[in-house]
């Protein structure tokens, strides 16, 4: 969905039409649903956040700024409302952790040959990811955002996502290298 | 290279593949969501509108009262589950809060607007603000009330906006006891010239700090004054013009800068969000207020 397209639909929202908030949930839920499970892990509260969300987005349409970059807004809404479950029911905090952050030594030495695994499933490949990888490959694979965007998004320095990114993807091709994309 | 980018889309077919695979039963949760849709909207259909009586409200344009400093910041705040009860010591005091009102809008009314880098990172401390004894919030607070902050909700709610001072802040284990002095209240017709003092009580961890400055939306509810929204930092003032909100707040969000607070508790939630405008001129969120 281009940004023109989702300005067509937020107006529709405007108007009363759930027909517009009908086709960015067809567009996005699917994605708004595993970003909100990157960070609160739970199926059902993802899924309970999710409708939250999309009620939000029909209680906020009038908040958006056109061309202001949907994918942007609705990531940053989502991320804020899995955080503050998490911060607020569970009393569990989600961050890159300060030592998280990208060092160029670090570069090449996180990923060993030790730690490939081959011939397994690609939803086992993405369990061996840790969070923040999986919101980064979700935000990157999913929505399409470009790293600038995602390092916005996140509030993390680009060099700390895409370093993240590359960590996340080398793991990816090296786990299913034998399993469902080679294989 | 060919393979890195061969095998990176191949990856993305499957990631989406995997999305729509693990997604849970869409059209079932669209038609919990239409449901809730329409529940709300058949509430919002029943409301009475809300009329305002005021007793000493001053027809005043709002627009002469920038402020252009608003927020809050975080810290601060109060209100909690609780409920702000104007205490009968409400008085009025025309001087003090004309003294007051001009007081803020010689800080805030600089003809050269000051220009601020959106990706910049200020840091709390290097804000003008007033100094405090405060002590930090008790850690075992727990925030009740709404979880989610949507700006336009908490206008809808609002009866009034109060421009406040901390004048004390009592903290206990089970929350806040404040004392503000009320420089102006707003009413949706105007401004009230009424001044006084009045106490908050508050369980959140949002604490506003004595002698700061705050704007807080208010509820009226058989004749008491609640915080609309608990679950955030208040607006507060600097004292050079400038305004802390958090980002909720997206009236306010022109020509504003990141603010990172070096120093946070395990309930500082909201300090990864906070916002500074070195101006702010709450015509944009009194009018969005106005009208909705």
């Amino acid at each position: 969905m281009t940004d023109n397209e989702f300005d067509f639909r937020i107006q529709l929202i405007l108007n009363k039409d759930k027909n517009g908030l009908r086709e960015i949930y067809n567009a996005y839920g699917r994605l708004i649903y595993q970003q909100m499970l990157s960070v609160v892990k739970s199926p059902q509260d993802a899924e309970d956040l999710t409708s939250d969300f999309f009620l939000r987005l029909w209680e906020t349409a009038g908040m958006y700024r056109q061309g202001s970059g949907h994918k942007r807004y609705l990531t940053v809404m989502a991320r804020n409302m899995a955080i503050d479950f998490l911060r607020k029911r569970k009393h569990e905090s989600y961050t890159l952790d300060d030592d998280e952050v990208f060092h160029e030594e670090q570069a090449d030495s996180r990923l060993t040959d030790d730690e490939v695994i081959g011939g397994i499933s690609f939803k086992q490949a993405l369990d061996t990811l840790d969070p923040a990888e999986k919101e980064i490959i979700n935000l990157r694979l999913g929505f399409e955002l470009t790293f600038k965007e995602i390092s916005k998004t996140l509030g993390k320095p680009l060099g700390t996502v895409t370093w993240k990114y590359r960590q996340a993807i080398s793991k990816l091709k090296h786990t299913v290298k034998e399993g469902s994309i080679y294989g | 290279m060919a393979r890195d980018i061969r095998d990176i889309k191949e990856i993305k077919d499957q990631y989406k593949q995997h999305i729509h695979d693990t997604a849970p039963d869409m059209d079932k949760l669209w038609n919990r969501i239409e449901s809730e849709i329409d529940k709300k909207e058949n509430v919002s259909a029943q409301q009475p509108n809300i009329t305002y009586s005021r007793t000493n409200v001053k027809q005043a344009n709002v627009k002469k009262s920038i402020f252009t400093a608003m927020t809050a910041a975080a810290a601060a705040i109060i209100i909690a589950v609780g409920a702000v009860q104007m205490s009968e010591n409400l008085r009025t005091g025309k001087e003090n809060s004309a003294a007051d009102f001009d007081d803020i809008n010689s800080r805030t009314n600089t003809s050269e607007s000051i220009k601020i880098d959106p990706d910049e990172i200020l840091n709390y401390s290097s804000l003008e603000l007033s100094s405090t004894s405060t002590a930090a919030y008790k850690e075992d607070y727990t925030a009740y009330g709404d979880e989610y902050f949507v700006e336009k909700n908490v206008l809808e709610q609002t009866d009034c906006f109060a421009d406040v001072t901390v004048l004390k802040a009592d903290l206990t284990a089970s929350g806040g006891n404040y004392t503000l002095r009320v420089n102006e209240l707003y009413s949706k017709d105007g401004h009230d010239t009424q001044t006084g003092s009045f106490t908050v009580k508050s369980s959140t961890p949002y604490i506003m700090q004595e002698n700061r400055e705050y704007f807080i939306p208010l509820k009226k509810e058989s004749g008491k004054y609640y915080l609309v929204f608990e679950n955030a930092p208040q607006i507060e003032i600097t004292l050079d013009g400038g305004a802390v909100f958090q980002n909720g707040w997206n009236s306010l969000d022109e020509n504003s800068c990141s603010v990172n607070k070096e120093e946070l508790g395990k309930n500082d939630f909201y300090y990864d969000r906070m916002r500074y405008c070195p101006q702010k001129d709450l015509t944009e969120l009194i009018e969005s207020w106005k009208n909705t």
